[in-house]
């Protein structure tokens, strides 16, 4: 037994959920939109170095005077890249990054592993007092100290060699081990309790526990650690500048790339006039072969790095 | 009291347990802090050392002698590049790291959750995480794209510019420093973009963190997102809110390009050791005052949820 008045309520009840509705897909599709664009246009900002390095990298002399041709090379041309991988000297110096930097890293990776657990799990004295000097480690940026630095490794002998680099890798000290004792401080602390209470139950040492129970468990985050690690060896040109003398990591001879370019003795069969034109293309394919490794490890390790991140728990 | 065992367990010493634990907590981060001791706290006691005293060198040996505070004196009544080029770097942080704050956090309320093709773009995000890092990036900027507006006198090199903002000088008769600050805006927004990789990526992952009820329960109260913003997303991210914030001012400070870092490498490449020392000195002490003033004044707005 319907009223009038309550079919006309119920009539216009549905109306209204009706255009509720219309006016909430239309706010959704309105999001869904917006965002896509901004996303589309922050990505190409944070594409842009690359997209300008591929662009005046392999653009021919032609192409250079033309200004016509702004984004697109008309005619293709690998001459700048060869000039800088020549002045680069770019196979022995990547071998020599390669040499300074793969073994640092697992040096640092191990170290790192152990303190990050060691902060995150146990306790003793002096811990806080010694928390506090890590942060300081991570604050205090190595230039404030480095000529000390540089005496105390002079007199150990160790100045120009691979070693140095190894040493303080493996006693925590190499290029942002803090930061990473840090991160993996917050990540052991956010596993749970039980696993490890439940190793030791069936009689495991903490060592035990350590590497067959959280290792295991932290492979993302050590993906992760992993990935900052290499990249900022790779990149590392201040205490290379510093160490080495006579050869340098690929960073290094990047820096030095333009003044080399002045003195046109280290280009062989190229008139100076348009070496000083391609300056610009020279400078752009050396700084793509310097980061091309870097770029293609990342390709490869994308998954695991955004999702190591994000599951790392770094709040704080 | 973190101890479950209490107060009895204090009165009579340490457990077995207990200093088992103590044993093993040191030796897991042994390697650390033998580093930590060697090529921190040692170089950095010399480094002060070095402040204090002239330092030559005759044949193989170095010799110090003490001066007292005249390398300091020398920085900031004679040095006349040091005072100017530190509040360069002060600036720089100071209308920076907001920027980097609030488009960080941007980008992160933009990435969270899952859509279509959200893999892609935090990937693209992430992106320059890797490269800004290094001196390619500076090269790039300084070399190659060498764009700044000419009528600036220290000419400044941005990743992007847009011509176009000088020719409305001449289209609107907008008086040059308008323009100037114009392209100053927004050339270096895009500059702030590319620092804020790792930015974004704490910031995700803490908003990723936060539990999907307390926001169900907002919406069932009614709450529009603006408040759920500031009501929720923020308060429970403000740890991190200040780890992005030290973090963005340490980055800042010691960016390949910042004046203050060049000079102290600059010195110490003319082996003019002591003043180069004392000016990292100073630099760092500033750094550690502002980070721990920072420290404070925020620590204040943190809510640390009770894990």
């Amino acid at each position: 037994m319907k009223s009038p008045a309550g079919f006309i309520s119920t009539a216009v009840a549905a109306y209204q959920k009706r255009r509720l509705t219309v006016n909430y897909t239309i706010s959704r599709v309105l999001t869904v939109l917006l965002r896509t664009v901004f996303l589309i246009g922050m990505s190409f900002v944070m594409l842009y170095p690359v997209i300008f390095m591929l662009s005046s990298g392999f653009k021919s002399l032609q192409d250079i005077y033309d200004p016509t041709v702004v984004w697109l090379p008309q005619h293709f041309s690998l001459e700048p890249m060869e000039i800088a991988l020549e002045v680069l000297d770019y196979v022995s110096a990547v071998g020599k990054t390669l040499k300074m930097t793969i073994p640092s890293v697992l040096l640092q990776l191990i170290t790192v592993l152990l303190a990050g657990y060691g902060f995150a799990r146990f306790r003793f004295r002096g811990k806080k007092l010694l928390f506090g000097l890590l942060i300081f480690t991570i604050i205090v940026p190595v230039q404030s100290y480095i000529i000390p630095l540089y005496v105390n490794f002079k007199s150990l002998g160790l100045l120009n060699k691979d070693l140095l680099f190894y040493v303080q890798a493996l006693f925590g000290m190499g290029i942002r081990s803090g930061l990473y004792i840090f991160m993996l401080r917050q990540f052991f602390r956010n596993m749970p309790l039980e696993l490890e209470e439940a190793a030791m139950i069936d009689g495991c040492g903490p060592m035990r526990t350590f590497t067959r129970i959280m290792l295991p468990n932290a492979g993302p985050m050590i993906a992760t650690v992993l990935v900052f690690s290499l990249v900022w060896y790779w990149n590392d040109y201040y205490l290379s500048s510093m160490f080495y003398n006579g050869s340098f990591p690929i960073s290094v001879n990047l820096t030095s790339l333009s003044s080399l370019l002045k003195n046109s003795n280290m280009v062989s069969g190229i008139a100076e006039q348009e070496l000083m034109f391609m300056r610009e293309s020279i400078l752009a394919c050396g700084c793509l072969v310097t980061i091309l490794p870097l770029l293609v490890l990342y390709i490869f390790a994308q998954r695991f790095f955004t999702e190591g991140l994000e599951r790392s728990g770094i709040v704080g | 009291m973190k101890n479950r065992t209490g107060g009895p367990a204090r009165r009579l010493g340490r457990t077995a347990a207990q200093k088992r634990s103590e044993r093993w907590g040191w030796l897991f981060i042994l390697p650390w802090f033998i580093g930590a001791v060697g090529f921190f706290l040692v170089p950095m006691l010399q480094s002060a050392v070095y402040a204090f005293s002239k330092v030559s060198m005759n044949g193989g040996g170095t010799q110090y002698q003490f001066v007292g505070l005249d390398n300091f004196l020398y920085v900031f009544t004679v040095d006349a590049n040091f005072l100017p080029n530190l509040a360069d770097s002060l600036l720089n942080v100071v209308y920076q790291v907001p920027v980097i704050l609030v488009f960080s956090l941007l980008i992160a309320m933009v990435l969270r959750g899952r859509y279509r093709g959200h893999t892609f773009f935090r990937a693209v995000f992430f992106f320059p995480v890797i490269i800004a890092s290094g001196v390619a990036i500076t090269i790039l900027r300084e070399q190659v794209m060498m764009t700044g507006s000419a009528t600036t006198e220290q000419q400044q090199a941005y990743m992007f510019s847009l011509p176009s903002f000088d020719g409305l000088t001449e289209v609107f008769g907008m008086p040059g420093f308008m323009v100037d600050f114009a392209n100053s805006v927004v050339n270096g927004f895009f500059d702030i973009t590319w620092k804020s990789g790792v930015q974004i990526i704490l910031l995700l992952a803490a908003v990723n963190h936060i539990s999907p009820s307390s926001y169900e329960a907002a919406d069932i109260e009614g709450a529009t997102a603006w408040e759920k913003l500031w009501k929720i997303t923020v308060p429970m991210i403000s740890p991190t809110i200040l780890v992005v914030v030290i973090y963005s001012i340490i980055d800042s400070f010691t960016d390949y390009g910042n004046k203050i870092m060049r000079m102290i490498e600059e010195y110490s490449q003319n082996i003019n050791y002591e003043y180069s020392t004392t000016i990292g000195l100073i630099y760092f002490l500033t750094v550690l005052l502002l980070v721990g003033l920072v420290n404070l004044i925020m620590g204040r707005f943190i809510q640390y949820s009770t894990d």
